[in-house]
């Protein structure tokens, strides 16, 4: 019995792939479409209790830090002091507060004191950048590699009077 | 004398890189889609901040608020200042009290306390400082006392390792 006049071609199975590339097509359009190139937001945390007295410590080894802020017509920063200090205005000033505190807090084996604390007392006309510029100061800092490292943890508002 | 009819030529489109590039497309465009910068409102101009650091993971409860203005085509402010809320509305700053209390009565409602809730603060950054403290004060008065504040980041790359 031969087979010779019954050669089984190789059977091809084609998928139907037009379908598919319709619907990738448009996913690749739609999200192309809502990509929204957006500079990363960072956060500054900041725990205000619900009570000005739980906002005080007890009994504080170590008197927090008192940072002024005042304002001047345009709500720029017109004066900074810290702890009666005059650091002057503008941005260098905020440099300056930095430094200060970071003089301040930083023990000489570059661990920071558990007891550091910082009150802020912030003109309400005053820009609100330069609330989050001075609160930046004084909690982070640049360790020897660069990295952005926490600084003073307990960062309070004055009571507004 | 006989013309056979030619064969048809059968050209297959070998469509699989194709298929592999489109889908590395859209793989590249749904990772960099930052959904999260989407309840970001746009009216909002963050204050900028070096010391802002992303954050690893959203909070897992948050209440977010955009303090801004409306502004023109140009960029200069025209109405304002604003909460610019989840609900799409614009409350002015006598409204915000009932706002985070209807916020703090629904974490309430669900068994939530506001008190676990982080509320995020994403304010513009010629905001008053003294807005803003109306805002925390209100929140504080029913029952948030986590605060963050919002900048954006401008050396992301600092972050602690």
């Amino acid at each position: 019995m031969r087979f010779g006049g019954e050669h089984r071609s190789a059977q091809r199975i084609e998928s139907p792939t037009a379908a598919l590339i319709d619907v990738v097509f448009l996913l690749l359009i739609f999200f192309m479409l809502t990509l929204k190139i957006t500079p990363p937001e960072g956060e500054l945390d900041l725990a205000v209790p619900a009570s000005a007295a739980a906002n005080e410590s007890p009994d504080p080894l170590l008197p927090p830090l008192r940072v002024e802020l005042t304002a001047d017509a345009g709500g720029g920063l017109a004066s900074l002091t810290l702890d009666g200090a005059d650091l002057g205005g503008g941005p260098d000033a905020l440099e300056r507060l930095h430094e200060s505190v970071v003089d301040t807090v930083v023990l000489a084996d570059g661990s920071v004191s558990d007891e550091a604390a910082v009150t802020l007392d912030v003109d309400e006309r005053l820009n609100y950048e330069f609330f989050v510029d001075a609160m930046a100061a004084v909690r982070s800092r640049r360790d020897p590699a660069g990295k952005v490292v926490p600084m003073v943890e307990t960062v309070r508002l004055t009571p507004r009077g | 004398m006989r013309i056979r009819a030619p064969k048809t030529a059968n050209v297959d489109l070998d469509l699989t890189p194709m298929i592999d590039i489109v889908f590395q497309l859209i793989a590249f465009f749904m990772v960099i889609n930052n959904f999260e910068a989407s309840r970001a409102d746009e009216r909002v101009k963050l204050p900028e901040n070096e010391f802002a650091i992303p954050a690893e993971a959203a909070p897992p409860d948050e209440l977010l608020l955009n303090l801004g203005y409306e502004r023109n085509a140009a960029g200069l402010i025209t109405d304002g200042p604003f909460l610019f809320h989840r609900d799409g509305r614009s409350y002015g700053p006598d409204e915000v009290p009932t706002v985070l209390t209807r916020e703090a009565k629904y974490t309430s409602d669900l068994g939530g306390d506001p008190a676990d809730v982080t509320v995020t603060v994403r304010a513009d950054a010629t905001l008053p400082t003294g807005t803003v403290r109306d805002v925390i004060d209100a929140a504080r008065g029913v029952g948030y006392v986590k605060f963050a504040f919002k900048a954006t980041a401008t050396d992301p790359g600092g972050a602690t390792p």
